[in-house]
């Protein structure tokens, strides 16, 4: 072949190319692509292929197989006699073989019953390769068989030729009417009606995710309605003053406490070292005292509490003074005195009305604030609407996500849809001749 | 860049093969070339001295049955479709596919950095060719027409066998394009 010299595509667009120069435009046919299938069948219902002329070509293919077989039952039959021995056995081998395969291939051009157009032309084909093999591949039996049953085997090759020129028959009918026997038509007629199927269900699947993406933005607009009113009401107001409140009294209570114990900062290091003095059991200190002595060195404030007045705390520094002057701690000279001078003065300190009261009242405020923190329930609500605003942000961005995705399918699908459309127009050109054209609508 | 030409056989499935690469590169088709050239008047006034005729179908139907002709027409054709397929060549910037249908019949092998030759069975051929529209006597003839298909696979770079389905051949085709390197994953 030259360079695809024969293609029926460059055919004709040779002769779209020839058309032009002279002026010979081909006829324009217009069809709706709603309509196409509607347009095949009458064209096709226009034909005599099926209708009659496959029917008669089949009818000529049985009755040859019939009579193929009748000869083939008499070559079975015929005794074969010979005086060489030798070839007479080849002989019958020979003819063995050749009615087992000419009996398999008979079986192979049964024509099909009830069959479409697309298996009508797939039976021609394959019948006329099968042919063309089985005749070829069954030569040397065929000739061994002719050599003694000369009258019979030709009968039988005339059949097959008659069978062969009725298998090309229906190729020239095939090839004479492609609106009826073309695959490639079928083939695209489905291919478009599964896209159109499938676009029809992406756009369904894109028009769900719009309505959901609208109805959930419209959701979110009103909470975030919702949300605004709750941060501007009466509520939300006093539940600020309130916080504000709380948070000056967590200060105060904070400021109280660094006070307390900026207190005992010049005790430290004498209060451990008499924990040590303790633990090593050369001075005994008493459990409460103990437990004073350790509270004040981790800066816990509770041991006030159990010891408003600072009884235990003034009991404490009794048993740091004892220690002292039992030298059961040692401290340096300079922080000897200062010791001694300072517990004098813890002692005379009234820690009922300059820590535990302030104390107190702070925390019975803190106590009433926090009784009516609990009953305005606005901090809950705002709490709740966020996070649904916050759920419904998060679903629209995944549901933008899945429109977009949807929108691509849809726009990949309409793409491929178009080029099978533009497939059967120039399938149905080069069948019809003439230039078709189809409409969406 | 580099060039790569698809060959092999009538019927064999070159041009499903070419537009599988379509995606790694340009393509040429030497049948749309050949379908330009024939539009020019300078050759179809020489087919018409040489053949009687500037008709295709006509001058397929007498190169078919006269290797002679065959011969003579491809001495008008070939030299030209070289030319062509130089100028597309070298105006070429990425990698480039072309289906050359007659490649080792034409000596175009040394226009090409790679050779793919697709190959099928005979008896594919053969039905390709029926379901084409021809005769079993026109598509043997037409087979019968081109050097062995043995012969242009012992020059060939790649084969590709489609004695099988699409999704095998597209297999084959993807793992030509990584070891081309015109495919990155």
């Amino acid at each position: 072949m030259l360079l695809g010299f024969a293609s029926l595509k460059g055919f004709v667009a040779w002769a779209e190319f020839f058309a032009k120069i002279f002026g010979n435009r081909q006829e324009k046919l217009t069809l709706k692509l709603s309509e196409i299938n509607k347009f095949i069948e009458e064209e096709r219902k226009k034909s005599k292929a099926l209708s009659r002329e496959v029917p008669a070509i089949f009818a000529e293919i049985k009755h040859s197989i019939k009579e193929i077989k009748a000869l083939l039952a008499e070559v079975e039959k015929i005794p074969i006699e010979s005086a060489n021995e030798r070839f007479r056995k080849a002989v019958e081998t020979s003819r063995g073989q050749a009615v087992k395969r000419l009996q398999a291939l008979l079986q192979k051009l049964e024509p099909p019953f009830d069959a479409s157009a697309e298996q009508i032309a797939d039976y021609c084909y394959a019948s006329i390769l099968a042919l063309q093999a089985e005749i070829a591949a069954s030569r040397k039996s065929i000739a061994y068989t002719s050599a003694m049953l000369r009258d019979l085997m030709l009968a039988i090759g005339k059949e097959f030729e008659s069978i062969a020129n009725s298998l090309e028959k229906l190729r020239l009918t095939i090839n004479a009417n492609p609106i009826v026997f073309s695959s490639e038509l079928e083939k695209l007629l489905r291919e478009i009606e599964k896209e159109d199927a499938f676009l029809r269900s992406v756009e369904k699947h894109a028009d769900e995710l719009g309505e959901k993406l609208a109805s959930t933005a419209k959701e979110k607009e009103r909470l975030q309605e919702e949300l605004k009113a709750l941060e501007n009401s009466e509520e939300a107001k006093e539940l600020s003053k309130l916080m504000e409140r709380l948070k000056e009294l967590e200060k105060k209570a904070s400021e109280l406490n660094e006070k307390l114990f900026a207190e005992f900062a010049p005790m430290k290091k004498a209060l451990s070292k008499l924990i040590k003095a303790n633990e090593r059991g050369t001075y005994f200190v008493p459990e409460r005292e103990l437990e004073s002595a350790k509270a004040i060195l981790s800066g816990s404030l509770h041991m006030l509490k159990k010891d408003p007045k600072g009884e235990r705390i003034k009991a404490l520094i009794n048993e740091l003074e004892s220690a002292i002057k039992e030298q059961a701690i040692k401290l340096k000279e300079r922080d000897l005195s200062r010791v001694i001078e300072y517990c004098k003065t813890l002692k005379e300190k009234d820690f009922f009305s300059e820590f535990f009261w302030p104390m107190n009242e702070l925390e019975a405020e803190k106590q009433r604030i926090n009784k009516e923190l609990s009953k305005n329930k606005v901090a809950e609500k705002i709490q709740n609407v966020s996070q649904e605003v916050k759920r419904l942000e998060r679903k629209i961005n995944e549901l933008k996500e899945s429109l977009a995705s949807a929108e691509q399918k849809k726009g990949l699908a309409e793409k491929r849809r178009k080029e099978l459309i533009a497939k059967l127009e120039a399938l149905l050109s080069k069948i019809l001749k003439k230039r078709v054209e189809i409409k969406e609508r | 860049m580099p060039a790569v030409a698809i060959t092999g056989n009538i019927a064999c499935g070159k041009s499903t093969v070419l537009k599988e690469f379509a995606r790694f590169g340009k393509t040429i088709d030497c049948d749309a070339i050949v379908h330009k050239l024939y539009r020019k008047e300078s050759l179809r006034k020489k087919l018409r001295e040489t053949f009687g005729t500037a008709s295709r179908k006509k001058l397929a139907e007498i190169v078919f049955k006269d290797k002679r002709m065959r011969k003579k027409l491809e001495a008008l054709i070939h030299p030209l479709v070289k030319e062509e397929l130089k100028k597309q060549i070298r105006a070429n910037k990425g990698w480039l596919f072309a289906e050359v249908p007659l490649l080792f019949e034409a000596s175009l092998t040394n226009l090409f950095d790679f050779v793919i030759v697709v190959k099928a069975k005979r008896r594919q051929q053969l039905e390709r060719l029926l379901k084409s529209g021809y005769s079993i006597e026109e598509a043997k003839a037409r087979i019968n027409s081109q050097l062995a298909l043995s012969k242009k696979i012992k020059n060939a770079d790649f084969v590709i066998d489609n004695t099988e389905d699409i999704k095998r051949l597209k297999e084959q085709v993807l793992k030509i394009a990584k070891r081309l390197g015109c495919y990155e994953e």
